[in-house]
């Protein structure tokens, strides 16, 4: 993963941890874990599309906070 | 008898409006987003902004189809029995339209607006700034779902035109309360410690009834329409 894409993601989860009032410490810890797997998960492919890439980040975010995934995955088809 | 149709008519368009979405839908996301940016103070302080901006939206629309639709029966007093009959027809195409497009297919809540305009909403919603933004997106939101709040704007203004001794004020005024009702009930949402989560979990499972309100409502407002289309003798 590309440092632009790490950050951008960095950036998405942690308006949305903060939205949904999960605290800094273990906003953190997820976090870092998710685009660490995600990260680990992409290693080696050539190519991957946005869906996969959505994917991968919400099955990494279901392991730590239900809510956090569900925003996250729901975040451009709530309206 | 045409007044406790006209009556009738009033209270589903209002159910109607009542049900709505994508104002409730778009406040949530703008208060999720106000969350993550800012304090719990100041999102609160911003959505009573973008419910300001619904309001005017709602208060310059009634002035302005009130105006239009006294306009027309001064100058076509003799159609107003054609009126109704248009506007019976039109509610039976918005109950079918309501019932099948008005949701996405899917398990989302994804709305029937064009997907470049919803995604073109999100992006507002994200760099907001100030309260003058939040009025701003507030006031301009109702304005996507006028495709289905129109015509309810439309016949209730005719009502009021045509049965002059309903009391017209406090109608609007409770027509702009309910608008603005569902807005209230997701900020004490928030308050109250629920999350986006919480709520868009809620409105995943209410798309069936809420479709079927709309069905049903729209059908009656057809039906209601035309009876006064055909009996109505002003």
């Amino acid at each position: 993963m590309d440092e632009k894409t790490t950050k951008s993601l960095r950036q998405e989860l942690k308006l949305h941890s903060r939205a949904l009032g999960i605290p800094e410490g273990s906003a953190k810890i997820f976090i870092d874990e998710t685009i660490k797997s995600v990260d680990q998960s992409l290693n080696g492919k050539a190519i991957i599309t946005s869906t996969d890439f959505t994917r991968l980040v919400i099955k990494t975010l279901k392991k730590y906070n239900k809510d956090f995934a569900y925003v996250y995955q729901n975040r451009d088809t709530i309206i | 008898m045409s007044i406790i149709i006209s009556v009738i008519i009033l209270i589903l368009s209002m159910l109607i409006s009542f049900f709505m979405q994508l104002t409730p839908g778009t406040f949530a996301l703008f208060y999720h987003y106000a969350l993550g940016k800012t304090t719990a103070k100041k999102a609160d302080d911003r959505s009573l902004s973008f419910i300001l901006g619904v309001e005017i939206f709602t208060v310059v629309i009634w002035l302005l189809i009130y105006s239009l639709v006294l306009l027309f029966f001064y100058h076509f007093p003799h159609s107003t029995n054609i009126f109704f009959c248009v506007a019976s027809a039109i509610f039976l195409i918005e109950a079918l339209l309501a019932f099948f497009f008005y949701y996405r297919k899917g398990k989302s809540t994804a709305l029937f607006i064009p997907r470049r305009v919803a995604s073109s909403i999100l992006s507002h919603i994200k760099k907001l700034k100030n309260r003058s933004d939040c009025i701003i997106l507030g006031a301009f939101i109702g304005f996507f779902e006028l495709i289905f709040t129109l015509p309810l704007y439309i016949i209730s203004a005719s009502i009021f035109v045509n049965f002059n001794f309903l009391p017209h004020v406090a109608i609007i005024i409770i027509y702009i309360i309910l608008s603005i009702l569902p807005l209230f009930l997701i900020r004490s949402a928030f308050r109250f410690g629920h999350n986006l989560a919480d709520i868009q979990r809620f409105r995943a499972k209410i798309k069936l009834p809420v479709r079927l309100v709309f069905l049903i409502s729209f059908i009656l407002l057809s039906l209601a329409t035309i009876y006064l289309g055909v009996f109505y003798h002003g």
